[in-house]
Order: C-alpha cells, then sequence, then structure tokens
C-alpha cells in the first residue's frame, strides 16, 4: 500500500486548456463572438471547479504474445501488447478533475444545454492537460511509451474495475465505477505507461 | 467497563495498519484481504494480538471491503473477521470493534447507487456484526457525507451499539467530495453518533493542522487515526520516509490539542501503536467541552446562526406562485431547481422548501425536489411541511443536516416533529402557536416558546437547535401586529435564544409591499433576529441586509456591500440593443438581448406575429446552416435557448390564445446511463420546434418507460444511450413497450449507436443528431 503516490494540484490554471482541442470536441471550425464569451466563461468555471488529483504506481510487468501481466491482474489485448513490447516495467495511474466539475456541470445542465456542451469539452480539455502534467513527473530519465488506457482498441473497458481497485482510486480520489463501467467524477482517466529498459 | 464510559475516563487508543502487516504475512496485491478471515484466521487473530499487545484498545476488524457491494459471502467474512478478533483479547478493556468502509460506489445523483440500496447493503453488514457480538462499530474511510449517513442510520437502526465514524481529507482540510469539516461535524453530530473524526489519507504531520478545526466544533471525543506518512516520490523512486518515533511525536501532539481517542491507518505498525501509547502513559487528556453553535448544513458547507442574519430563500413555495403550482402538476423539477440556482445567485444563504399542494403525493414530490436541488446547489435547505411522513423522508435522504419547518406548541405537532429532528438531526423552527391560536402579547407567546424548549430537551434536543419564529402578523388588519412581534423577539433574545422571522406576511394587502417589508426587517434586526425567510429578488430587503451588516461592523471594510452596491446600479437599455434584430439576437444566441427586444416588440406587435416573423424564421435560418455544416450544434443550442427566451416573453402575453402543441413525445435516457446532456439537447431542439416533451429523465428502467406510455398513450419515444454498455437496456425498453403496444416508434441517439445497430435493436429511427429527431418528429405527426 505504501507504493502508492498521490499527485495534486493546487494551482489549477497553470494547466493548459487547448482551444484548438476544445473546439474538435465541440465540431465546431471557430468561435465566434458569442461562443468565445461563452468559452472564457466555461474556462473559468472549469478552473475554478476542479480539484485535479492523481495517484500512480510503478510496477513490472511481462508481456508474451498478446497478453500483458501486471501481476494483480492480467489483460489479453493485442493492441495494450504492442504499445507494451519490450517494457518490463510500467506506471499505472489515476487522475481526475475531482466531483466539483460534475457538480458544475449537472448545474449547467439543467440552465443551458450550448454552456453545459461547451464546458465539458472544456473539462476534457483540462485532465488531458492534467494527465501530460502528470505524465512529464514519472517518465524523468526514462524511455517511456505513450500512455495507454483500458477502452483503446481491444484493451477492455472491464479491466477499469481492476485498475482501479488496485490503485485504491475510490478511496484516494473519490473515483468510483458504475454499473456500466463508467467513472464518476466524469473528467477522470487510468492509463499505463510503459518503461523501456 | 464499556467503552464509552471507558472513553471519558481517558485516551482510548485504535489498533494500526491491517493491510501493511498483511502484505507482511503474505498478502498478495490484487487478493481480497477480508478472505483471509476465513483462510488464514490465525494469522488475523495474531495481528489483532499484536496490536493489544502494544497498547491499543480496540480491534478493528478486518471487514473493510466486506460489504455486500463487493463481496458474496458478507455474514461469513463478518462473522469469522469478529470471531478471529474476539480470540485476540487477553485482558479488561479490549474492545472489538466492527469496521465498516465505504462501498466503493458513488451515491446518486452524480452516482448509480441509491440511498436505500447504500442504506440496506450497510446494514447487512452491521446485523451480522451485532449477532456475533461487537461491541463498537467504526464507519471509516468516508469521502462521501451521504454514504455515511446511510452508513450511521443502517448502524443505528440495527444495533444499540456505540457508533464512532471517521472520514478523510485532503491537504486542503475538505473530502475529496468537497465537504468541509464544519458540515461533516453539523452532520455526524446531528445523527447522533458517540464519537467523530479522522482517518487515512495524511500522516500525522498533515492532519495535525485540522485538528484544531475538529475539536472547536465537536461537543463528543474526537478520533484522528492518521497514515504512517505521505508517500512522494523523488527521482522515479517512492519514498516513506515516516517512523514509528515521528508518528507517535506528531499523534501525542494531537492528543494535547483534545484529540482523545487515537490510533493508526494505512502503513502503522504496532511499533507505531507501541510508541503512541507510551508517549502518552501518565498523560491526562483535554476534557470534552459542549458547543453552543446553533448550524446547519448542506453536502459540503455549514451555515452558522450567528452574528450574520442568515436569508432563507422563500420561493420554492406554492402559496400564491401559479407558475411554481402549475410546475409541481407538471412534475416540472426542473422549475424548482431554477428557483433554486437563481436565489443562491442573489445571495440567500439557505432555501426553504415547501411543495405541499393537496393534488399531489407531497412526501414523493418533497424527496424528489431536495434531490434535484442538492444535485446542483450547494445551499442547506430548510424542509417546510406539515406532513410527518413527508418530512420523515425528507429527512432521511437530505444530504446534510436541515433545518426544519416547523414545529409549534400543540401536543400533536411536538410528538409528530421533535423525535424525527431528533433521529436524523436538524434544527427546528418552533412558531410560536399552540390549541388556543396565536396569542396577542409577546409575553404569551414567549411562554409557548419556552414550552416547546422545554419538550424539545426531553426528547434530547438541545435549545441551541431549537430556532422561535414569533410570528408576524398583518399590519394592515392589526396596527399592533409589527410591535408585538418585535417585543417578542426582544424577549426571546434575552433568554439566549435564537429567532427567525417569515417577514412578508406583515405587508399582506398593501400596496408595494416591499417597502414595508425592508423597514420592518431592519427594526427586527435592530432587535437581534438571527435568521428571515424572504425573497432574495427583492432588492429593498437586501438593500437592508447589505447596510445593516455594513454598519453594525460585520462586514470587514464593507466589501460585501460594495460588491452589491456596484452590481446594482441602475442601467438603462444600451443604444446597441435597439439596432440588433430579434432575428439576428437569436441567430447570434445573444439570450439577454432577445429578451429585451422582445419585451419592446410585444408593445407593439401581437404575439403570433413575433413568432412568425421573427422566431420561426431565425430559427430555421440556424437550422438550415447547421444542416449544411456551416453552423455547429453548440451555435444550433445558443440560438434554441435564445429563441426560448424570447418564446417565454411572448408566451406571458398570449395567456390562454388556443394550443400550440404540435404532438406528445417522451424522452428518455435509458437504465444505467447517468448522464443526459444528449437527451437534453434533443429536448431544447424539439421544444423549440412545438412538441410537448415529456422528460422522464435519466437513468430510466424500462418498466418505468412502459407505465408512462400506459398512463399517457403517448406513441413517440426518443431514447438515448451513451455507453456500448447500456445499448442492452435499450433494446430491453424497445422490445417491452412494443410487445404490449406495436403502434409505438422509437427514434434512438447516442455517441456508440449506429444506423444498423438502431435496426438490429428494433428502433424504427436512428437520428444522428437533434435535427434529425425534429426530421422525424415532423414525419411521425405528418406535419
Amino acid at each position: 500500500m505504501i507504493d502508492i503516490c498521490t499527485v495534486s494540484l493546487n494551482e489549477t490554471n497553470t494547466l493548459k486548456i487547448d482551444e484548438k482541442e476544445v473546439m474538435r470536441y465541440l465540431g465546431v471550425k471557430e468561435l465566434d463572438n458569442s461562443l468565445k464569451v461563452m468559452y472564457d466563461a466555461c474556462v473559468s468555471k472549469a478552473y475554478e471547479a476542479s480539484a485535479p488529483r492523481a495517484v500512480f504506481r510503478k510496477l513490472n510487468i511481462s508481456v508474451l504474445d498478446n497478453t500483458v501481466d501486471f501481476g494483480f491482474m492480467r489483460v489479453n489485448s493485442k493492441d495494450l501488447a504492442k504499445n507494451l513490447r519490450n517494457c518490463n516495467e510500467a506506471y499505472i495511474f489515476a487522475a481526475t478533475l475531482g466531483i466539483g466539475v460534475d457538480r458544475a456541470f449537472e448545474r449547467l445542465n439543467r440552465i443551458s444545454q450550448a454552456e453545459a456542451m461547451v464546458f465539458s469539452a472544456v473539462a476534457s480539455s483540462l485532465v488531458e492537460s492534467f494527465c501530460d502534467y502528470v505524465n512529464e513527473q514519472l517518465i524523468v530519465d526514462l524511455c517511456a511509451r505513450p500512455r495507454f488506457s483500458a477502452g483503446y482498441g481491444d484493451f477492455s473497458l472491464q479491466h477499469q474495475k481492476e485498475i482501479l481497485n488496485y490503485l485504491e482510486a475510490d478511496k484516494r480520489l473519490g473515483i468510483c465505477l458504475t454499473d456500466s463501467y463508467m467513472m464518476v467524477p466524469v473528467k477522470s482517466v487510468t492509463a499505463i505507461i510503459g518503461i523501456r529498459s | 467497563m464499556d467503552i464509552l464510559s471507558y472513553v471519558e475516563k481517558g485516551f482510548v487508543f485504535f489498533d494500526g495498519g491491517m493491510g501493511t502487516q498483511l502484505q507482511l504475512n503474505g498478502l498478495q496485491p490484487g487478493q481480497s484481504p477480508e478472505m483471509w478471515n476465513i483462510t488464514h484466521p490465525e494469522i488475523i487473530t495474531s495481528i489483532h494480538k499484536s496490536y493489544f499487545e502494544a497498547g491499543a484498545n480496540i480491534a478493528t476488524t478486518n471487514t473493510f471491503g466486506a460489504n455486500p457491494l463487493k463481496i458474496d459471502n458478507v455474514e461469513e467474512v463478518v462473522s469469522s473477521a469478529i470471531e478471529n478478533a474476539k480470540k485476540a483479547i487477553y485482558k479488561e478493556n479490549q474492545y472489538v470493534a466492527l469496521d465498516i468502509g465505504p462501498t466503493g460506489k458513488l451515491l446518486k445523483p452524480l452516482g448509480d447507487l441509491s440511498f436505500e440500496d447504500a442504506y440496506n447493503a450497510f446494514s447487512k453488514v452491521v446485523k451480522a456484526g451485532v449477532s456475533k457480538g461487537c461491541d463498537l462499530i467504526i464507519i471509516e474511510t468516508m469521502n462521501d457525507p451521504y454514504e455515511l449517513k446511510a452508513a450511521v442510520l443502517a448502524a443505528k437502526e440495527n444495533s444499540s451499539l456505540p457508533v464512532f465514524a471517521t472520514f478523510v481529507l485532503d491537504e486542503k482540510g475538505k473530502t475529496v467530495t468537497g465537504c468541509d469539516i464544519k458540515a461533516m461535524v453539523a452532520l455526524l453530530e446531528g445523527l447522533g453518533v458517540d464519537a467523530l473524526g479522522v482517518n487515512c489519507s495524511l500522516g500525522a504531520d498533515e492532519l495535525k493542522r485540522f485538528v484544531p478545526e475538529l475539536i472547536k466544533y465537536s461537543s463528543i471525543p474526537v478520533i484522528v487515526n492518521p497514515n504512517a506518512g505521505m508517500p512522494c516520490v523523488k527521482e522515479g523512486k517512492t519514498c516513506y520516509d515516516s517512523t514509528p518515533e515521528k508518528f507517535s511525536k506528531s499523534v501525542a501532539e494531537i492528543a494535547n490539542m483534545g484529540a482523545r481517542i487515537l490510533g493508526g491507518c494505512c502503513g502503522t505498525t504496532p511499533e507505531h501503536i507501541k510508541l503512541l501509547t507510551n508517549s502518552l502513559n501518565g498523560v491526562s487528556p483535554k476534557s470534552i467541552e459542549k458547543k453552543s453553535y446553533t448550524v446547519v448544513s448542506s453536502y459540503s458547507t455549514a451555515c452558522f446562526f450567528d452574528n450574520r442574519v442568515v436569508l432563507i430563500g422563500e420561493r420554492i413555495n406554492p402559496t400564491g406562485k401559479s407558475k411554481l403550482k402549475a410546475a409541481l402538476r407538471e412534475n416540472n423539477l426542473n422549475y424548482m431547481v431554477n428557483e433554486a440556482i437563481g436565489q443562491e445567485e442573489k445571495g440567500a444563504h439557505m432555501l426553504d422548501v415547501n411543495v405541499g399542494l393537496p393534488e399531489i403525493n407531497e412526501e414523493e414530490m418533497l424527496v424528489n425536489v431536495i434531490r434535484e436541488i442538492q444535485a446542483v446547489c450547494t445551499l442547506p435547505l430548510q424542509i417546510d411541511t406539515s406532513n410527518p411522513r413527508a418530512l420523515d423522508s425528507a429527512m432521511r435522504i437530505y444530504n446534510g443536516k436541515p433545518l426544519v419547518n416547523s414545529v409549534n406548541g400543540k401536543e400533536e405537532s411536538i410528538n409528530s416533529v421533535l423525535p424525527l429532528v431528533k433521529k436524523y438531526g436538524g434544527v427546528v423552527i418552533a412558531l410560536t402557536l399552540d390549541e388556543n391560536g396565536i396569542p396577542n402579547t409577546a409575553e404569551e407567546r414567549v411562554e409557548i416558546a419556552k414550552r416547546i424548549i422545554e419538550r424539545a430537551k426531553d426528547y434530547g434536543i438541545d435549545k441551541k437547535d431549537v430556532i422561535v419564529d414569533p410570528l408576524c402578523l398583518t399590519v394592515s388588519s392589526d396596527k399592533n401586529a409589527p410591535s408585538v412581534t418585535l417585543k417578542s423577539i426582544e424577549l426571546l433574545k434575552e433568554l439566549g435564544v435564537k429567532v427567525s422571522l417569515g417577514i412578508s406576511n406583515v405587508s399582506f394587502g398593501l400596496p408595494s409591499r416591499d417597502y414595508v417589508n425592508s423597514v420592518f426587517f431592519s427594526h427586527a434586526l435592530q432587535k437581534g433576529l438571527d435568521a428571515v425567510i424572504m425573497n432574495p429578488y427583492s432588492l429593498e430587503m437586501m438593500k437592508v441586509y447589505y447596510a445593516h451588516n455594513a454598519l453594525m461592523g460585520i462586514d470587514d471594510m464593507c466589501q460585501d456591500y460594495i460588491n452589491f452596491a456596484s452590481n446594482n446600479q441602475t442601467s438603462t437599455v444600451s443604444a446597441e440593443v435597439e439596432q440588433i434584430t430579434l432575428e439576428r439576437a437569436i441567430i447570434k444566441g445573444l439570450k439577454k438581448e432577445a429578451g429585451e427586444i422582445t419585451n419592446n416588440l410585444v408593445k407593439t406587435k401581437a404575439p403570433l406575429e413575433i413568432v412568425n416573423e421573427y422566431i420561426i424564421p431565425a430559427l430555421d435560418i440556424v437550422g438550415a446552416s447547421y444542416e449544411k455544416g456551416i453552423t455547429f450544434l453548440p451555435q444550433l443550442l445558443m440560438s434554441a435557448e435564445t429563441a426560448t427566451v424570447a418564446f417565454e416573453v411572448v408566451k406571458e402575453n398570449i395567456k390562454g390564445e388556443g394550443n400550440t402543441n404540435k404532438g406528445d413525445i417522451i424522452l428518455a435516457t435509458v437504465k444505467g446511463d447517468i448522464h443526459d446532456i444528449g437527451k437534453n439537447i434533443v429536448k431544447v431542439i424539439l421544444q423549440n420546434y412545438g412538441y410537448n416533451v415529456h422528460d422522464l429523465g435519466k437513468d430510466v428502467s424500462p418498466c418505468a418507460i412502459l407505465e408512462y406510455v400506459e398512463k399517457t398513450g403517448i406513441k413517440l419515444i426518443g431514447l438515448s444511450a451513451l455507453m456500448t454498455t447500456t445499448v442492452p437496456s435499450m433494446e430491453e425498453t424497445i422490445h417491452l413497450v412494443k410487445s404490449k403496444y406495436h403502434d409505438v416508434k422509437f427514434m434512438v441517439g447516442g455517441a456508440v449507436l449506429t444506423p444498423e445497430y438502431a435496426q438490429m435493436i428494433g428502433a424504427d429511427n436512428y437520428s444522428k443528431d437533434a435535427m434529425e429527431a425534429v426530421r422525424y418528429a415532423q414525419e411521425f405527426f405528418g406535419q
């Protein structure tokens, strides 16, 4: 248990929100005046509502054909095995913006669908940015693979449960799974980062 | 000696971590620690014993994850766990605490576990523990006050054992669900736990700075069970630098601050506990002082009745409000939620919630409205009902410690309301009336107040948890009424009682009631009023509030007053607004401007002209450019919402001028899906096109949809599913409804659906977006 590490961030606005990426999530080509006003409002709401927090563990893994053995779980996935080829260690982490973002979203969801949609896109960009930040903390001097998450390719979403349990993510971050394998808080990510020796 | 008497005498020590010890004994990551109760009972007993030998008084059973939502054989695990712990006892004053951890699920509305299911899960654990003879129950490592409430109720309703409860703080001193210490203390003391405190997450050094706040607000023993330290990463390596020596030193400091019950959590070992008990040997603990705060709470913050008057928003009450009445009849919860958000934004500190209408089921409605409001609004609520059953259900599911409106001097009221206030915890408003009505003199009203306070004491409710409302009658029918009320406030304050007042009644029957209300409010404030039920939209009332605080020195540097004043400078409609047309405002999504322009237009144009000449053409332009890929969904929605604002203004001016409903449609997000933005988007657009949408919400079971079809006879249903895992619910719904009603049509949508998939599950139409749903509805209704 003692090898689980927590990362939290007080100054949320040091995380970058990528306007281009938000536009892509929204499916728009430009932010016209009124959309830009809404976007700016959502950016400050997202910073305010977020309490970014992550946990990670480092562990030994072994990759054989299409199976990856993490010790606490075995994953049959061609895509994950490919991503982790030649890795004998990995970081496994969970990151979240916290339940405040869900509350802020639900509030907008009852007032303005347009703003709720923009807010959700902004928060998605923010959680990605937080994952990048966590990533940077982990991979100093190491040859790391791009992060890979349950639900990508043939890496089954069902493994989310084992990953969250292993990281004690409910206790440490308040991340829970619904019966349909959706994470709450909704702006949460789990991922694996392979390390090549 | 029982554990509570032992706590009164001096320090009591919990044990340390179980997980670390199990790992030392060979438990592998991913293995269930709880199963070891059955497979390795000797090891579990020996761990408990090593803690007892280190000086711990309480063995926490190895049942942290023993919850029916996580494992199947709860009874078996709990029984063996208690047996294993009991076997370790070898002398007096060693106790076994049934350990209850969180379910691992988040409760509704943000998660998918219902409060009742959480309660039932915890009840099962409690019953198993009680039957095996544990000495107390420790509910620990809780992140969510709502889940904690379910667990405490389960413990108290299924046992008569002492209940201890601890929660987890982050480095900002809040739970990860955003609840602060004051709100947690209010909730737990209200529920009547025997000791409360914090555990896990932080090390003793980090937790230390939050202990004074816990002590300051608690009237019961405080528990502190920190981790061994904070794990950290240095140069890619995990470090964990706390030693038993450092730990015991820090926890001893925590004891000196006034914590009474101490122990360890993750990473702590018998060595930690041994050094801790040794270091406090011969030290006498600080006494536990009773506090006199009058406080209510929500799921995140507490509201104190102290030097600042508490503003309680009165607008969620159907009396005299036809729109709210209509919303209640139509089950339009969104209306109440918007009232809540609006009042919060206007500066209310709490909200009164009254949904009493003769033709609706008040118990059900009150529960639903409170849940909806608590999904999005952080203010504590005042539960306002005269129906004891509704009060019981509402207090049970309320997330926090509520204010109850109200009890009065009648026997019937006292006997039905006060037991509930005691059971669930709450502050109650006591009205000074009884079987003989409202007395005419202040002295007689105070007598009734005294009587209610006495009776509350008999029920175990402190004087601090009773706020008296001496009632104010209408000045237009009795010129002396206001002075009797003011005199009552004065007398009550002399008795050290908190006073609240529903202010608006005083001006009943008079013109410009705000003027009278606000001056009366000012007089009442002078007498020391603690809370007022009022309309936060009333500028006159808010002026008094902010000016009073500034003048009385309770608004530091007059900051609140300055903010208030600068936000309320009278502004005239800007010249710019005059220049843009309604059509353009809708296309550009300018809500405020659209409202203002429409308000001007209705003076000169007939309502239907506005709709046909401005609103519909604007929507058509936006709709067409959306379909051509020139504008995109966010802009379409902004325009739709802007059109809604204009529609609302027009509607107010139509007043019964024919029916514009183009057809009834049911919309729902299917069972298992707890996110519903897709459905809500479709709803807004369909409403814009004149359809009457019956929104059944999210996570809706197939049966509920069938029942609604049976009740209403609606023939078009739109379903949304977000996850591949919930598409089967969609299929089940379609089959269930179609098996009984062949002529009902389904349009379906959602991120994971495709036209092929939609056809496969039996849907009649795949709507790739909201406009497609409109087209299908038009086709369906032959328009």
